[in-house]
């Protein structure tokens, strides 16, 4: 059996997250601090992915880095191509399971006490320091939450990474592209291990979460 | 070791204009909401006032007109906060040494460890925030402050978060620490009993304005305000006119009162402390009518109107020991040191 689209989709999917991660970090972080107005539209324009059907996401994603389109052109002439190849389902994924890190990062930083980083000024540490050592340790549930989520969003993605990448079953094949590749083809058996393979990988992530929950709330709970 | 600020910020439907100079430890009393906290948070550079300027010992950290605004951390102004603002994620001793800048590892440890045990830390260095009294939260911040030798140090409302039977303990542990500190201590607060035991100078803030300051002990004796005489505690206020440098007409008890001292013209309320009033050998003293008794822990508090006192006027509060017979008083007065005489402002 072809093992491609496994490994292909975990490593899709860690890169994606691992991008999100960052990137929905440090937007959360900014967009917070904007003025009312702006952080409205951006909140919208960063939401969109979530509420946008994949396939929209995925053919925005075409006229961006297609190579009939002018930046993907340019990328293809220094020889990054991302239209058609597995790593363009990075940024598929990337693309759709952004809003779930940034909306959890938002919500931890709202809960997150801002005297500490005004603390933390007045102490004469460094913004990077505080940023890092303080916001960042004390907002780890909501990441790690959000990185999960992320990931798993990534890992389950399928419309706009099969307009993005298509499906070459060596090349670049994810699970979600298989799955419908082969019950296209009347392959059900195909179809139907794959699909087991995905819900097996899903539901541990889950566990995963759910029992770093668990274990987080035990240790706040014990007092000394 | 002396300071000085004059700042103005527009926050909408608020404004703030306070000017202060002083030197020790000065208290800003005043009512929630009258812009203490945020007095406090512009001479720490935490919010950016709109003009003036912010002195420390000579110092400019902030001059609006010279363009100078010094980031909070250049500023080495202690800034205790009402919750703390300890790290969760860093332990007792973690927290402290974060406010000590030393590059030798062996000279921050041992400052750190004589920190520690001067603020008897001892037994919760290794605990996190979370696992330690407020008490201990408290000394830990002090300690996370001064360990940093700050030129100065804010304290906002440092006992709020503390239960009742705790405050006068750490009341008292605080005065003992601020008494060996060198720098000015700003400290803000609502409850009076703190600004009397804890500062030599108050500044009474009322709805963004600094009212009045001057000594402590002055002030409580003689607030000369309105809002410094209800800060104070002062129960008994109202409105009076002026009718010549010795007549005063108090509009709600129907009653003129013939003073010695001079009073000014623009004098327009008196106040009389609860306390002050006796039922005897007193000068203004007049038949009264009990309205209600209410009992306190250790006082009665008794609500009465003179006869003759408009209706719709305020009640007149009495506070005496309860070992005190209450239930035959018929006449309550005051001698003419016990009336304040207050501006309106």
């Amino acid at each position: 059996m072809n093992l491609f689209p496994l490994f292909n989709s975990l490593r899709i999917a860690f890169f994606a997250s691992i991008i999100v991660f960052f990137l929905g970090l440090l937007l959360a972080y900014y967009v917070r601090k904007c003025p009312r107005i702006i952080k409205g539209i951006l909140d919208v324009i960063l939401m969109l992915p979530l509420v946008l059907p994949p396939t929209v996401c995925g053919y925005l994603l075409i006229l961006l880095v297609g190579p009939k389109h002018p930046f993907g052109a340019f990328l293809d002439t220094i020889g990054i191509r991302f239209f058609m190849d597995w790593k363009g389902g990075i940024i598929a994924a990337a693309f759709v399971s952004f809003p779930l890190m940034y909306r959890t990062v938002r919500g931890a930083l709202e809960n997150f006490d801002e005297d500490l980083v005004f603390a933390g000024r007045t102490l004469g540490l460094s913004n990077t320091y505080i940023f890092w050592r303080i916001i960042v340790p004390n907002i780890k549930n909501g990441l790690i939450a959000g990185f999960v989520l992320a990931f798993a969003r990534a890992l389950g993605e399928y419309g706009a990474t099969s307009m993005l990448i298509g499906y070459n079953q060596y090349k670049t094949a994810t699970i979600s592209t298989t799955v419908a590749y082969a019950f296209n083809n009347n392959d059900g058996q195909t179809a139907l291990i794959w699909t087991l393979f995905n819900i097996i990988i899903s539901a541990l992530i889950l566990v995963i979460l759910n029992l770093y929950e668990n274990n987080n709330r035990m240790k706040q709970g014990a007092k000394l | 070791m002396s300071f000085s600020l004059k700042i103005h910020k527009d926050f909408g439907s608020f404004q703030l204009n306070v000017d202060i100079s002083s030197s020790g430890t000065l208290a800003l009393l005043g009512p929630s909401g009258s812009g203490k906290s945020l007095t406090l948070k512009c001479i720490a550079g935490i919010i950016k006032p709109d003009s003036g300027y912010i002195e420390v010992n000579g110092r400019v950290l902030f001059d609006s007109e010279k363009r100078i605004n010094l980031p909070p951390q250049e500023r080495n102004v202690g800034y205790m906060f009402q919750s703390y603002a300890l790290f969760p994620n860093m332990n007792v001793y973690q927290n402290i040494a974060l406010g000590y800048k030393e590059k030798d590892k062996e000279i921050k440890k041992q400052k750190v460890v004589d920190m520690i045990n001067l603020f008897q830390l001892e037994k919760v260095s290794n605990l996190y925030p979370k696992q330690i009294s407020g008490g201990e939260a408290q000394r830990t911040a002090l300690a996370r402050i001064l360990i940093g030798n700050p030129e100065m140090i804010l304290l906002d409302e440092p006992f709020s978060a503390l239960d009742e039977h705790l405050r006068t303990k750490l009341e008292l542990e605080m005065k003992q620490i601020l008494s060996t500190y060198q720098g000015d201590v700003v400290l803000v607060t609502h409850n009076r009993d703190e600004a009397y035991l804890l500062s030599g100078n108050t500044c009474i803030i009322s709805h963004g304005e600094n009212v009045v300051i001057d000594k402590t002990k002055e002030l409580f004796k003689n607030p000369r305000y309105l809002s410094a005489a209800i800060i104070s505690g002062c129960k008994n206020i109202y409105p009076i006119e002026v009718i010549d440098e010795h007549n005063i007409f108090i509009t709600d008890f129907n009653k003129k009162l013939t003073l010695k001292q001079k009073v000014d013209s623009d004098i327009s309320y008196i106040g009389i402390r609860a306390h002050a009033l006796k039922e005897d050998n007193k000068t203004f003293i007049y038949p009264i009518n009990i309205k209600d008794i209410e009992e306190e822990p250790f006082e009665y508090l008794i609500r009465f109107k003179y006869e003759g006192q408009k209706e719709d006027s305020e009640d007149i509060y009495y506070r005496t020991r309860k070992d005190k017979k209450i239930t035959n008083i018929t006449q309550l007065g005051f001698d003419e040191e016990d009336i304040l005489l207050l501006k309106d402002k």
